[in-house]
């Protein structure tokens, strides 16, 4: 079970709007998902200024996402022996439950989700066949897009979803999933589906193997970005960048050997084009990882921060929140949240904000009222 | 605290002339023999807190290993749930991995996880459970931070005896136990055969909550799938009496058993089958001095449709093991017993992987160790003193490749781990009738599993760096037993404070690609243990409590899992009337003050279950009904900050591990019969 987890930590950022446009979000506190990956999390609450931590505001599952819509959050759950397969929303603010939370199906692993302009949800679906329907009105699940006609397993390994305008892009890792380690078949694939038929109408052929992660779209371009490990060797893949218009991929714009033989485990780009990317050492048992900046023209910074960097989100006052998962005598003390001015590419921090559990690796931080 | 407690015992141990100043020292009337094969502990004069139940008539119910040990103080068992799931046992909050388990002294840990599944040993084929909470003779190794718990199987009592029980009841469980033994002829050969088989559809219904807890609307009542067993255990026994009661014992076994693998209540695995297969042979000499064992287990999981486990899987694993230890025990002057016990053992662990067979790992592990103990008695027996230092030298050897690191391939890593583990303690019989204090102090430790070490599953991945966690564990009490006093046939008190550290603690810690264990923190258990327990000729109620504050030395949070209150107690009786026999039992075990996470956000209430039984004897016969989890006590509310719930408390499934629901009411009913 935990090995399945573990396949399933896939790279993230956050603070998304809601067809993913980078942005500056609002609010005053960070609330961020907290997991071991083994027990239920929760989410704590950090103040923007004073970075105090209020502990267990909102109880999660063991493998959590948040994801922030407009004036609400939803709680994707993953995959976890108690709370999976499902999705809650809230509202921002005061973290009032909207409704129930939705099943998505047994074994459906949702990882990411756009809201329709029916005001319906769509949730990508790792393990199930495609992407599934949900009615956030009556919370209930009321259908299901199928797209295993793309993986001869059934199952296309959905990890990313976006939306722009009637057409939804699911972003495919296409694993063979008779295999214990999940192998990617091959380069990934995006399946375009149009909202109007609920029916697949095209795709995109991916250049490189295993996409993981939220998308992110590149800022005055009609392209969107997303990371792809491939094996996990820190040889191939990189972020790659395509063109939804077009329906091409435009190759890497951040390549592995850019990083010194890493894969990207999160990243994200501002408003203004500068990227943040953590890179992790494939040969570190402890997950050893860097932050670095990246333009999109693919120039990759020494690193900024070093130790074990995780998932990256952008706070309303234009500094990066970064996850430090910790390693070593107690991964309890030593995790946090580190937080580094843009500005002046300085930790305010001396430590990581310590929290209660560790932060989750990506798609753990949204910023609420 | 743990250096200078640490210091103070190896001083002791140290001081030449710190026992030869002792005043009228004389040998303790104790029996120089193997504690494994020994006569039973007596709890008052032994110094180790040890609970000894008694087993003998388990063929009369239907009853697994973990149920009983849940009835000792200062033990928590957790299941995956039902009869024949995967069990794990603690004593005084340690990890199962931390409970050194034996079957008549036979080490059945196996190197491979290091924690024992109690659903594949045997309760029936047992005359008696020792428990030993928080030090253990030496003679039961170092890897005790928890304790040890020593099975001995039904002894050879020279008289004849047969028996026979059929036991059925809820969820397609049944049962059947034969047993015989005697002693034929001259009476120089005596001889002992068990067989049982026990099986079960498993097919209990529980509140699954579809994988969402907090939308108690989407709830339904559920059929537990894949949850089936079957199983037989086999055991027998030789003796030949010597001259001078000497005994030679030659005892083999032999298990199997296979099982459906549930997986979590909201997605149900359907296919996911584990079996078991495990024989041995143990033999004492020398009044049990001598003992050698050899043993064998397979495993073979299969998942053939790539449910929750991930991909499609057909595992075989082998463990082979063996090892020998003598006793050579010497009274030294009139005071001192002296006591050097070498051991030899090995283990060797394969697994072949038919669907992935390049990632084949295996390990191979040596290990001697010498014991040198002293027993010294003062006062007339009063006060009795057990100093003991037992060294374990181990060797292992496993793969240095790991393809989740994407590393090459190379020889095989060895590594060596040197583990002393003292331990001094002492029972002072005082000048109050009966009253017995205790006190104990030892060092125990944990060796890192071949797992631990060797993991190569892909997101598993193991740290050959590892070093062993260790505990520094101390305990004082006072026990006060009388037997045989007036209408008391036995009255029983117990009390006791313990507490232990352990330090470099090895936890799974989750990365991007593969989670890998490391040796981080270290946790403090302090409690307090009571026992009570009355007998008359026809009644008997026994009842313990234990309290147990276990936590994080870092955080200061409770540790996840171990219940900070439980009590258990139980009455029974049997009166005549006419020439039969009409009897029953009440049990009921509360435990308190569990937490589900490790930062304790998550708080379950207070759980209570009651079961109750009836009896019948008639000449040979017994026939007994029983109904456990009286009250059907299924699910439960638990807070859950935040969610759409009422009030924010949400139902759910009782559950020991998360997302595996505990079974609700069951009745058994058994009918035995006995010569």
């Amino acid at each position: 079970m935990i090995r399945e987890l573990m396949a399933l930590l896939v790279l993230v950022v956050v603070g998304c709007g809601d067809a993913n446009h980078p942005g500056t979000p609002a609010g005053n506190a960070a609330l961020v998902a907290l997991t071991d990956y083994m027990t239920p999390g929760h989410a704590a609450r950090i103040d923007l200024h004073s970075f105090a931590v209020t502990d267990n505001v909102l109880a999660l599952g063991e493998d959590s996402a948040l994801k922030a819509v407009g004036d609400r959050l939803f709680v994707i759950n993953e995959f976890g022996a108690t709370d999976a397969d499902n999705v809650a929303a809230f509202a921002m603010a005061g973290l009032r439950a909207m409704g129930m939370q939705t099943s998505t199906g047994r074994g459906s692993d949702p990882q990411d989700l756009v809201v329709g302009p029916d005001g319906k949800l769509y949730l990508a679906e790792l393990e199930g066949p495609g992407i599934a329907v949900v009615n956030p009105e009556v919370t209930s699940m009321i259908g299901e897009i199928s797209l295993s006609s793309l993986d001869p397993d059934g199952k296309p390994n959905l990890v990313a979803i976006y939306r722009k305008g009637n057409l939804l892009y699911a972003f495919c890792a296409l694993w063979d999933d008779t295999q214990q380690l999940k192998p990617p078949r091959g380069p990934g694939k995006i399946a375009i589906v149009d909202l109007a038929t609920q029916a697949m109408v095209g795709s995109i052929d991916m250049m490189a193997q295993n996409p993981a992660g939220w998308v992110h779209e590149e800022p005055g371009t009609p392209n969107v970005l997303v990371a792809a490990v491939e094996d996990y060797s820190g040889q191939k893949g990189g972020i790659e960048r395509v063109d939804l218009q077009a329906r091409v991929s435009r190759g890497l714009m951040v390549t592995a050997q850019a990083l010194g033989g890493r894969y990207v485990s999160d990243f994200l780009v501002t408003a203004s084009g500068d990227g943040f990317l953590s890179a992790v050492d494939p040969a570190s048992t402890e997950g050893a990882s860097n932050l670095h900046s990246f333009t999109l023209g693919g120039q990759v910074s020494p690193p900024v921060l070093s130790g074990h960097a995780a998932g990256l989100a952008l706070d309303p006052l234009n500094r990066l929140w970064v996850v430090d998962r910790g390693y070593g005598a107690s991964a309890a003390t030593q995790s946090g949240l580190r937080v580094v001015d843009l500005a002046t590419r300085r930790e305010l921090s001396a430590q990581p904000i310590h929290t209660s559990l560790p932060p989750r690796f990506w798609g753990g931080i949204v910023f609420v009222p | 605290m743990r250096p200078l407690a640490l210091a103070l015992l190896l001083g002791i141990l140290a001081s030449p002339g710190w026992a030869a100043a002792q005043q009228e020292l004389r040998v303790p009337a104790v029996e120089v023999e193997d504690t494994r094969l020994g006569d039973q502990p007596a709890p008052t004069e032994v110094t180790p807190f040890v609970t000894v139940i008694d087993v003998r008539g388990a063929e009369e119910r239907v009853r697994s290993l973990a149920e009983t040990l849940a009835e000792s103080a200062g033990t928590s068992v957790r299941s995956l749930g039902g009869l024949g799931a995967y069990s794990a046992v603690s004593i005084r909050g340690s990890s199962s991995a931390e409970v050194a388990v034996f079957l008549d002294g036979v080490p059945m840990s196996r190197g491979m996880l290091g924690s024992v599944d109690l659903s594949v040993l045997p309760l029936d084929a047992l005359d008696r459970i020792e428990v030993y909470r928080g030090q253990a003779p030496p003679e039961l190794g170092g890897q005790a931070i928890g304790g040890a718990i020593n099975l001995v199987t039904r002894r050879e009592r020279g008289a004849a005896a047969t028996s026979a029980s059929l036991s059925l009841g809820s969820f397609g469980t049944r049962k059947i136990d034969l047993y015989r033994a005697a002693r034929p002829g001259t009476g120089i050969w005596e001889y002992s055969a068990f067989l049982s088989y026990l099986g079960s559809e498993g097919d209990f219904s529980f509140r699954n909550g579809n994988g969402t807890t907090q939308n108690p609307a989407d709830d339904f009542t559920d059929q537990r799938q894949n949850n089936d067993f079957n199983q037989i255990d086999a055991h027998a026994a030789v003796v030949r009496h010597g001259a001078g009661g000497d005994q030679l014992r030659v005892a083999g076994h032999s298990f199997w058993k296979d099982q459906g693998v549930p997986g979590t209540d909201h997605a149900t695995v359907t296919a996911a089958h584990l079996s078991t297969l495990r024989a041995g042979v143990d033999l004492k000499a020398w009044s049990g001095r001598l003992g050698a064992y050899a043993l064998a287990e397979r495993r073979h999981f299969t998942d053939p449709i790539a449910s929750e486990f991930g991909g499609v899987m057909d595992l075989t694993d082998w463990s082979e093991a063996g090892g020998a230890s003598v006793r050579l025990a010497r009274a030294l002057g009139t005071h001192h017993l002296v006591a050097l016990t070498p051991e030899l053992a090995a283990e060797h662990f394969a697994e072949s992987d038919e669907v992935s067979p390049q990632r084949s790992p295996h390990a191979l592990r040596v290990q001697g160790a010498l014991t040198a103990a002293d027993s010294i008695a003062l006062f007339g027996d009063a006060l009795l003193i057990e100093p003991a230092v037992r060294i374990d030298a181990y060797r292992t050897t496993g793969p240095r490749a790991s393809l989740a690191l994407a590393m090459p391939e190379g020889a095989d890593l060895e590594r060596a781990d040197v583990v002393p583990s003292p331990r001094l303690g002492v029972r002072w019989r005082t000048p109050l009738r009966d009253l017995s204090a205790k006190a104990n102090l030892g060092r125990y430790f944990r060796l890192p599993s071949f797992y631990d070490l060797y993991a190569n599953l892909g997101y598993f991945v193991g740290r050959p760096d590892l070093v062993p966690e260790q505990s520094l564990n101390w305990d004082l009490g006072l026990l006060w037993e009388r037997r045989g006093a007036g209408r008391w046939a036995r009255v029983l008190v117990e009390a006791d404070y313990f507490e232990s550290r352990t330090d470099d603690l090895i936890v799974y810690t989750p990365g991007f690609r593969f989670t890998s264990p490391i040796n981080a923190g270290s946790t403090t258990a302090r409690g307090l243990e009571s026992a009570l327990a009355l007998a008359t000729a026809r009644a008997a109620l026994t009842a313990n409590y234990t309290f147990l504050d276990l936590r994080y030395d870092d955080t200061d949070m409770h540790v996840a899992g171990r219940p900070v209150h439980e009590a258990f107690a139980r009455l029974e009786g049997e009166w005549p009337l006419g020439r039969v026999g009409i009897g029953g039992y009440y049990e009921a075990r509360v435990s308190a003050g569990l937490y589900g996470d490790p930062a304790n956000t998550i708080e379950f209430p207070a759980r209570v279950f009651h079961a109750v039984g009836a009896r019948t004897r008639v000449g040979p016969w017994t026939l007994l009904f029983e109904i456990k989890n009286l009250l059907d006590a299924t699910d439960e509310l638990v807070f859950r900050a935040h969610s759409a719930c009422p009030d924010s408390m949400c139902r759910s499934a009782i559950e020991d591990f998360g997302g595996y629901p505990l079974p609700g009411r069951a009745w058994f009913v058994t009918l035995t019969w006995k010569e």
